[in-house]
């Protein structure tokens, strides 16, 4: 089993840079292509965007923001990606891992749910339980 | 942060066994050493001196057991890979824990399913556990063919029902 290409769920979040680190460092070593994906979370937004495009507009632009930033961390001579998408993120970043022959994620333990407390984010329990592909948690 | 050191609890399963197969992949590929370490809750100290009235399989020595978990772990291994073996007796979640602080592991690797005793959940309690009690990254190896079932529960009809209300939108207009 080859490690070719790297699903990185980004959303901005301490714990979503520290994957990225990481992320970076193993596609380093293992040659492979780095996909990073934001998902803007349409559940929280649909009521939002029947009011107001400004908001719509507000989290596309965060999301290539985060992207960016993403992108700008990898150091040159590792292939990279940048993807967006809306839904809710644990279906789409599984959908998006089997469409795109993901053979590692690399996600955070916490993201920016709204559930501080809880141990593992709800995002990160949904992938780890349901994931066809090895899942690295980073801390 | 100094990367050398991965580890690979292991406990005889099958889930196991591709965690060990995956930690070999990265090793490789990282340059980082295996500690690949089993964790029984007893030993061949604890083991009974007298004969005992209860069958082999209940009251019989575990010291070789342990050594089997390591072999059939070892038989994972890809070639060249540089890697020591452990045993520890305790708990394992806090054996693997403690040990993964000594060594300075960076990552420890675990199988998706296999390790701890309720096989029926949708991964082992002990895998679950280490993920959230860890300090270090934890990666939770798993083969796609045994990969548990799409739960079609909440989560997905809830999605549906969020394309739906975003379909009965009308399209925004943009500039």
């Amino acid at each position: 089993m080859e490690i070719k290409n790297i699903l990185v769920p980004v959303d901005g979040s301490e714990g979503s840079d520290r994957a990225i680190t990481h992320a970076i460092s193993l596609a380093e070593a293992c040659n492979a292509k780095l996909n990073f994906l934001y998902v803007a979370n349409i559940n929280q937004l649909a009521i939002n965007a029947c009011l107001s495009d400004a908001i719509l507009e507000a989290v596309t632009k965060a999301g290539n923001v985060i992207l960016d930033r993403a992108m700008e961390m990898v150091p040159t001579g590792i292939e990279k990606d940048a993807f967006s998408e809306t839904g809710s993120p644990a279906v789409v970043i599984l959908d998006f891992a089997t469409s795109n022959n993901t053979d590692l994620i690399v996600m955070g333990s916490r993201g920016l749910g709204i559930v501080k407390g809880v141990l593992l984010g709800s995002v990160s329990q949904y992938i780890v339980e349901q994931s066809k592909c090895p899942v690295l948690v980073v801390k | 942060m100094k990367r050398k050191r991965i580890l690979v609890p292991v406990d005889g399963s099958e889930g196991s066994g591709q965690a060990v197969a995956l930690a070999g992949e990265l090793a490789l590929a990282t340059g980082c050493t295996l500690d690949i370490l089993h964790v029984s809750y007893f030993d061949s100290s604890t083991d009974s001196q007298s004969d005992s009235w209860l069958p082999e399989e209940v009251a019989g020595a575990v010291g070789c057991q342990q050594q089997e978990v390591l072999d059939k772990a070892r038989a994972y291994l890809p070639e060249g890979i540089a890697a020591d073996f452990h045993l520890r007796t305790g708990n394992p979640v806090e054996e693997i824990l403690r040990f993964a602080h000594q060594q300075q592991d960076w990552l420890i690797v675990v199988g998706g399913r296999g390790l701890g005793a309720v096989e029926g959940f949708l991964m082992g309690s002990i895998s679950q556990q280490l993920l959230e009690e860890s300090p270090v990254s934890v990666l939770i190896a798993r083969n796609s063919e045994d990969a548990p079932p799409r739960e079609e529960g909440l989560l997905s009809s809830f999605s549906q029902l969020t394309d739906l209300v975003k379909k009965s939108i009308p399209p925004l207009s943009r500039k």
